[in-house]
């Protein structure tokens, strides 16, 4: 490959692509979200949070000189119509969608004994229901455009974490989905990956509950050795595995947690 | 983006396919390249290549299979490169066979190329690589996560690349470096060209590790390569890449 070629895929991938993202007011979604405009996409950000979808849209204009921009929605991911609804608007205004980024999530630290019915729905909604019916929604679209999609799974997905059973239900839902999804659409050319990050640097993380009572020996077993990832790490990542560069990459889920699920 | 500017890549087997591939790649974004091979006329094509591309690199030929030459090599890098970046385990081999017509001497061959030779360029190279805060990136193979029949030697190298990859990424945990696998499924590279298959092979078997979507190119390796190599990918350690177009999803 001449350098000239490797120069213009790793600086100029997303220009003319649009990418819709969810939970882009924060933390990934919203490196992610930056990373893609400032790559000259055109990004269409969701959440459930306007102030920080605000200030995402306002801190993208540095993206303008590359073409990229942040447009926002928000949504309410638990709900399946406004899924559809969202991508639907999506399209509808910039004309295609190129790459679809499920990254809003929930979570938290309980005894499993103390998990009620509400806790648990609500998790699902968000974790699972809100990344299938984004998918769901805007297959068709990136069958169209020949785009791709990736879901953001978790290390919780591989590790059994004490406290975090609903959590962890969730990320393995969503990497078997993103497998089963990528077997059914093998024969279209489109590619649907998933990224499983340890612990990142994030208002998620930051902000953590943990259980009541919680048994420090029980929760050092699923504690990295290394400090929490920066969740630009994860939008470079992102923005490799969605791009052309990637074009043999389907159905990996790609561990990015600086070893912690290496044991 | 020149993401190597500057850097050493210690790569074997870069005579041919992906080994050649991902040394024009890193040369084309400023590595210097160091690059092993048993072949020595390919090896001798991919420097000329490079460096008519405007990149640098030295070649040595050498034989992986040999501890010594393996030491050897990785010092000869140091000496010529002044330290190790990136090392990248490339080279391969493989074959189908039947369990009962595999030879000690396939066996062994198989062994040496595949699994020894990974692990003491390893050896060699890490004291480098720490000094360095560089990275390892070793290529396993689809064959290293799902059970194939007719290649039980290479599952077994392949399967032991994945988890070597593992246990040094563990070792290795508190120390600034990033050891990483790729697990490629079919690539048009001489080692898939010169693939032969059993003629007596069970295709029903067979169809079940055949990949739906057309082999990979070598330059679809290459950039994950480069870019799994890059401090872009600070966070990722101890992880096994498959790219192999949706085979190891099923």
């Amino acid at each position: 490959m001449s350098e000239q070629t490797a120069t213009e895929l790793a600086d100029h991938r997303y220009v003319g692509k649009v990418a819709a993202v969810t939970g882009a007011a924060s933390g990934m979604g919203r490196c992610i979200a930056l990373r893609l405009a400032a790559e000259g996409a055109t990004v269409f950000g969701m959440d459930l949070n306007a102030d920080g979808l605000d200030e995402v849209a306002a801190e993208a204009a540095d993206a303008a000189a590359a073409g990229g921009a942040v447009h926002t929605r928000v949504i309410d991911i638990a709900d399946p119509a406004e899924c559809h609804a969202a991508i639907a608007q999506c399209v509808a205004r910039y004309g295609r969608l190129d790459v679809l980024g499920n990254i809003a999530a929930i979570s938290w630290m309980k005894h499993a004994v103390d998990v009620t019915i509400d806790d648990w729905r609500e998790m699902f909604a968000i974790n699972v229901d809100g990344t299938f019916f984004m998918c769901q929604a805007a297959l068709p679209h990136i069958i169209e455009s020949e785009g791709s999609i990736i879901n953001i799974a978790s290390n919780a997905a591989f590790m059994g974490s004490a406290y975090l059973a609903p959590y962890c239900a969730t990320k393995g839902a969503v990497v078997q989905m993103t497998r089963a999804l990528a077997t059914e659409f093998v024969k279209e050319p489109i590619r649907i990956n998933a990224i499983a990050p340890g612990g990142t640097d994030t208002p998620m993380n930051r902000d953590y509950q943990l259980a009541e009572n919680t048994d420090y020996k029980l929760l050092m077993r699923s504690m990295a050795f290394r400090p929490l990832d920066k969740p630009e790490h994860v939008a470079a990542l992102f923005a490799f595995l969605a791009s052309a560069e990637a074009a043999n990459i389907h159905g990996a889920v790609i561990n990015a947690d600086s070893g912690m699920t290496a044991t | 983006m020149k993401r190597h500017n500057d850097k050493v890549a210690l790569l074997t087997g870069v005579a041919s396919g992906i080994g050649r591939a991902t040394a024009q790649r890193l040369a084309a974004e400023g590595a210097c390249i160091f690059g092993l091979d048993i072949d020595e006329q390919g090896l001798a094509a991919t420097e000329a290549q490079i460096l008519a591309d405007g990149g640098k690199m030295c070649s040595r030929v050498t034989d992986v299979r040999s501890v010594d030459e393996c030491h050897a090599a990785a010092q000869a890098c140091v000496e010529a490169c002044g330290g190790i970046d990136v090392l990248g385990n490339i080279a391969g081999i493989a074959n189908q066979r039947h369990v009962h017509q595999v030879t000690e001497e396939d066996w062994d061959l198989m062994n040496d190329v595949n699994l020894k030779g990974v692990f003491f360029l390893t050896q060699a190279a890490l004291p480098h690589i720490i000094e360095r805060e560089g990275n390892i990136i070793n290529i396993a193979s689809n064959a290293g996560l799902m059970g194939q029949a007719f290649t039980v030697p290479y599952c077994a190298t392949k399967g032991g690349v994945v988890n070597m990859t593992k246990a040094l990424a563990m070792e290795f945990v508190k120390h600034p470096i990033r050891v990483n696998a790729i697990a490629p499924g079919g690539v048009e590279t001489s080692l898939m060209a010169n693939f032969e298959v059993l003629e007596d092979a069970d295709y029903s078997l067979m169809a079940r590790y055949t990949g739906v979507r057309p082999p990979s190119q070598p330059e679809q390796i290459a950039s994950l390569f480069a870019f799994l190599a890059s401090d872009e990918a600070g966070n990722i350690h101890g992880s096994i890449v498959s790219a192999d177009g949706g085979l190891t999803a099923e």
